[in-house]
């Protein structure tokens, strides 16, 4: 294959390469908007055994969060007062 | 006397040749860049010490029979060990920056314009004598611009064996120069004012949306582009099992053990096409530069991307999340994050070039799939 031929290959897949890793991820975009104009839409109509356990469920990932929140936050805090008081 | 002489005959000493002493001299740079310099050390460790390796004279490693003779073959030639790090990467990935803002998924196919613009490099370098590289070698080295190593791996172990080494190495150089190659291009494309756009905090993603986001990809990987299927499935899978919440033990093998594990032997593997006959030949030149070409491209037209859709959007974006688009997580999404704070000490991207990041992981696949699809 001599280079101008290469070249023009080059071109089409520059052409369709391009073109399909945009189209690709152009629909994923809008495969995930429309995931996110309707998903959070459903959680009102969850019916009240589902939310309940949902709320549970939230509830227990929370307490399982705060202890390292807290521990963040109190450790930034003595670091400030040490900063302060140097 | 005769016995002295076949020992003597046997050591190394009498059988060094000069390739490859050369090659074990570049071993050695490897492990120097991995140790004392910290590039991407969990790759260039074993790549380097299996070139050691694969260069002992007598030893036999890469022959049939010894290890990474196996190794290569049971782990790379058939893709199977890029696909396992893939799925592990997929586990370690949080795409809730990306469903949070799936803007950012445009900057993630923009900068796979540094794959195919380094197509026409490749090419041309074949005007100058000693460059000989097919339109499938040329697919392979351009994928370095996608700066995502089990990526490059896999495309090359698939178009272009005989440049593997020279490839997996330059892309993981590459990754690891990130903090290096792209501020200054960041820099050149925008001023001060743009680095200090600050971007509006973004919105919780819910449980479900995570779910069925891997999902959706392996979906339309499906219906458009099956030949990225190996890619994308494997990496669906692992982000799968780490948003589903209900196999955490899978989760974490994959994204810690089994991930481990495959990295050794694919380090291994990697260096043991690190051979004199293969690399040490003007053409590895030619991709290390190629390569480094791909990546500014990239970035460049990240940035460039991002200063286009800021002028359309409604809400700001910052250009400097533009070059998170080259993938290489979460390295380029750190440097975008570091030049944003040179500008503007309290504006934090971070998070925000995550979006563009992940996306670019799945850009460089897709990408991958089209050249797999139309030059393999």
């Amino acid at each position: 294959m001599d280079v101008t031929e290469s070249l023009l290959k080059a071109v089409t897949l520059l052409g369709l390469g391009m073109t399909f890793v945009f189209l690709f991820l152009g629909l994923l975009m809008i495969a995930v908007t429309l995931m996110a104009k309707y998903i959070p839409a459903e959680e009102p109509v969850i019916n009240k055994s589902v939310a309940q356990r949902k709320a549970a469920s939230t509830a227990s990932a929370k307490s399982e969060i705060n202890p390292k929140l807290i521990a963040a936050i109190t450790t930034a805090v003595q670091q400030y007062r040490k900063t302060a008081t140097v | 006397m005769d016995g002295l002489t076949t020992l003597w005959n046997d050591t190394g000493i009498a059988n060094f040749e000069w390739p490859g002493l050369v090659m074990i001299a570049v071993g050695c740079l490897l492990l120097y860049l991995a140790i004392a310099r910290k590039f991407e050390p969990l790759l260039l460790l074993p790549i380097g010490f299996g070139a050691i390796l694969a260069n002992i004279p007598n030893a036999g490693f890469t022959e049939e029979g010894g290890i990474l003779y196996y190794i290569y073959h049971i782990g790379i030639e058939t893709g199977v060990f890029p696909l396992i790090i893939f799925m592990g990467v997929g586990a370690l990935t949080d795409f809730g920056a990306l469903i949070a803002n799936p803007k950012t998924l445009f900057l993630g196919a923009a900068a796979q314009f540094g794959i195919f613009a380094t197509l026409f490099g490749a090419i041309l370098l074949n005007l100058i004598p000693g460059f000989e590289f097919s339109m499938q070698d040329a697919s392979a080295i351009a994928i370095i611009g996608g700066a995502d190593g089990p990526t490059a791996i896999f495309l090359a172990s698939k178009l272009a064996p005989d440049l593997l080494g020279a490839i997996a190495v330059a892309a993981y150089s590459y990754m690891a120069l990130v903090p290096i190659i792209q501020p200054p291009i960041m820099r050149a494309l925008t001023t001060k004012a743009q680095r200090e756009i600050k971007m509006e905090q973004l919105r919780p993603v819910s449980k479900k949306e995570k779910i069925i986001f891997p999902l959706a990809v392996l979906l339309l990987t499906i219906l458009f582009l099956p030949a990225a299927t190996p890619l994308v499935g494997m990496f669906c899978l692992g982000n799968l099992m780490r948003e589903s919440g209900v196999v955490d033990r899978l989760s974490s093998t994959a994204q810690n053990e089994l991930i481990n594990i495959v990295t050794i032997f694919l380090g291994l593997g990697v260096g043991s096409k690190l051979s004199a006959d293969k690399f040490l030949n003007i053409e590895t030149l030619g991709i290390l530069a190629l390569g480094a070409i791909a990546f500014s491209i990239g970035t460049a037209s990240g940035v460039l991307m991002a200063k286009l859709m800021g002028k359309f959007s409604k809400t700001p974006i910052n250009p400097l999340i533009g070059a998170a688009g080259v993938s290489a997580v979460p390295m380029a999404a750190r440097v975008a994050n570091k030049v944003g704070l040179e500008a503007n000490p309290h504006n934090f991207l971070l998070m925000h070039a995550m979006g563009p990041n992940v996306a670019g992981v799945l850009g460089s696949a897709v990408a991958a799939g089209v050249l797999l699809a139309l030059v393999g």
